[in-house]
C-alpha cells in the first residue's frame, strides 16, 4: 500500500514540477505560500518533530535529517 | 542590493598587496579607504539574527536519549553565517540476552557545526557547512559496543570504542522569479570513526581483531520545491548516498502542504529508501496545523514507518530486524513578535520482527518498545 502511495505521489509530483517557475504570483499568495505552516525546512521553534526517532528509523529521511548515511552501528 | 560577486575594492587590495612588497602605495590606500567607506559597512552590518535553543528527549523504560542544542545564525549583506553546538546523553539499562552481564551506562556526545552562505544574486545562493561530533551517535551503537567491551576486554588487542566524525557539505539553491519555486543541489562527504565490532582472529584463538572502524559517506541530493496552486505547495527530493563497503542507497521523498482555509494547513509526507540487495523502507505521515490565534497554533501529526531490516549475513551479526513503527504527536507553537516557543509531546511505538539465531544476543536491544518523544524549542529573531 505504502509503495503504491509513494509511486502515486511521485507521479503527481512530476506534473507539479512542470509548472516550476512558470507562473507569477500575487503578493498575498506569495506570503501565504511562504508562511511557516507551508514551509518544508524548519529550524528551531518552527520544527515540531522530535528528531531523535531517526536513531531508530534508519531508512527515513526528512528535510532536517538525511537518514541512514553514516550508520555508526552497522559495522557487522 | 544583492548581486556583487566579491567586494571589488577589497579584491584589488589583496591583489596589489603582494606586488607592493607588503607596503601600501597610494592606489592601495585608496582601495582600502573605498572598501572601508562603501562596502565594509554593508558586509559587517547584521541585517537579521536568530538564536535557537532546543531540547529533545526519547524516553522508554530502559533507554533515555536527551539532546540539548544552541544555534546562532546571522545575515550580513549577501553573507549568512551559522554556528551550532549540541550535547547528547545516551542512557541504557543494558540487559543482554546471552553471555554478557547487565549494567547501566551513560555516555555523552558533543556536536558542533559552522556554516557560511553567499547570495550571488537575487536567485542563486551557495553555502558550505562543516560539522563534527565526538561520542556515540545513537543508543544502539552504545548497546552493541557494551556487548563487545564485555566480550573482548580481556584480550590485549582490545581498545575502548572512541567514536567521532566530521562532515562537509556544499549546497546551491536557485529561487525562481515568483519567489516560491526553488531547486537545490547538495553534495556531502562525511567520515566517521565508529564503534567497531570484534572477533577472534581466525585460527589464533588468543587474539582478537576489530572490524573496520572508518566509514566514509558520499552523498548528493536534488530538491525541487514549487507551488501547484495558490494553496498547494510541494517538495520532491532524490538523495543518493554511498557508504564504505555498502551499495548505493537511493532515497525518495515527496512532501505536500495544502492550506484550504487561512487557519488550516494539511501537510503530507511520503518517502522510500532502497539499497541493494535487500533493504527497503517506506514511510508516510500527515500533519494538521490549526492557527488558533495569530500567536498560537496547534499541530497534530501521525506517522508510519516500515523497513525490511538491515542487510545481514548468515553469520553472527548486530543488524536490526525488520521494523514497523508509528508515532502520534501534538504540538503547540506560540509566537509573539521576535519570540517563538514550541512544545511537542509524541507517543512512539516500535515493533521489531523477532531476532534470529544469528543475532539472538541482541534480542533485548531489538525488542518492541514504547517511547515518549518530547521536544521544547525557543527561537529569537532580531
Amino acid at each position: 500500500m505504502m509503495r503504491f502511495l509513494l509511486r502515486l505521489g511521485f507521479l503527481i509530483s512530476l506534473f507539479a514540477i512542470t509548472s516550476c517557475g512558470s507562473r507569477q504570483l500575487s503578493i498575498v499568495d506569495k506570503v501565504s505560500l511562504n508562511s511557516a505552516a507551508m514551509t518544508f525546512t524548519h529550524q528551531g521553534a518552527a520544527l515540531a518533530e522530535c528528531g531523535l526517532v531517526s536513531q531508530i528509523e534508519r531508512g527515513r529521511s526528512s528535510a532536517t535529517n538525511a537518514g541512514g548515511s553514516g550508520c555508526a552501528a552497522c559495522a557487522q | 542590493m544583492k548581486g556583487t560577486l566579491l567586494p571589488t575594492s577589497l579584491l584589488s587590495v589583496l591583489v596589489m598587496l603582494p606586488a607592493s612588497g607588503g607596503s601600501l602605495d597610494s592606489d592601495t590606500l585608496e582601495a582600502v579607504e573605498a572598501f572601508a567607506e562603501e562596502e565594509a559597512p554593508r558586509f559587517l552590518e547584521l541585517s537579521s539574527q536568530r538564536i535557537d535553543f532546543e531540547a529533545d528527549a526519547l524516553i522508554s523504560d530502559d533507554i533515555r536519549v536527551q539532546r540539548y542544542s544552541a544555534a546562532y545564525e546571522a545575515e550580513a549583506g549577501d553573507l549568512t553565517f551559522g554556528a551550532s553546538f549540541g550535547y547528547l546523553t545516551h542512557f541504557i539499562d543494558y540487559n543482554p540476552n546471552g553471555t554478557t552481564n547487565p549494567l547501566t551506562r551513560t555516555e555523552e556526545t558533543f556536536q558542533g557545526s559552522l556554516s557560511l552562505g553567499y547570495a550571488w544574486n537575487d536567485s542563486l545562493t551557495s553555502s558550505i557547512s562543516l560539522s563534527g561530533y565526538e561520542g556515540f551517535t545513537d543508543y544502539r551503537s552504545l548497546w552493541i559496543s557494551e556487548f563487545f567491551r564485555q566480550s573482548f576486554e580481556l584480550f590485549p588487542q582490545y581498545e575502548e570504542a572512541d567514536p567521532y566524525g566530521f562532515a562537509i557539505s556544499f549546497g546551491n539553491s536557485w529561487e525562481f522569479a515568483n519567489g516560491v519555486d526553488r531547486i537545490s543541489l547538495d553534495l556531502g562527504y562525511s567520515r566517521d570513526r565508529i564503534a567497531p565490532g570484534w572477533e577472534i582472529g581466525g585460527l589464533r584463538f588468543n587474539e582478537a581483531e576489530s572490524t573496520d572502524d572508518i566509514l566514509e559517506t558520499f552523498s548528493g541530493s536534488l530538491t525541487v520545491e514549487n507551488y501547484v496552486t495558490s494553496t498547494i505547495k510541494t517538495q520532491q527530493t532524490v538523495r543518493l548516498s554511498q557508504v564504505t563497503d555498502r551499495e548505493l542507497r537511493t532515497q525518495l521523498r515527496t512532501n505536500w502542504a495544502w492550506a484550504p482555509l487561512d487557519s488550516w494547513t494539511l501537510r503530507a509526507e511520503l518517502g522510500a529508501t532502497f539499497e541493494p540487495t535487500d533493504f527497503e523502507s517506506y514511510f508516510g505521515g500527515l500533519n494538521l496545523v490549526y492557527q488558533i490565534t495569530p500567536q498560537l497554533s496547534f499541530d497534530l501529526g501521525y506517522r508510519l514507518y516500515t523497513d525490511s531490516g538491515e542487510i545481514t549475513t548468515s553469520n553472527f551479526n548486530t543488524a536490526a530486524p525488520a521494523l514497523d513503527s508509528n508515532e502520534i504527536s501534538a504540538s503547540l507553537l506560540w509566537t509573539n513578535g521576535t519570540h517563538s516557543l514550541r512544545g511537542t509531546v509524541g507517543f512512539y511505538q516500535t515493533d521489531f520482527e523477532p531476532s534470529g539465531v544469528e543475532n539472538i544476543e541482541f534480542a533485548n536491544l531489538y525488542r518492541d518498545r514504547d517511547f515518549f518523544a518530547l521536544r521544547g524549542a525557543y527561537s529569537l529573531t532580531f
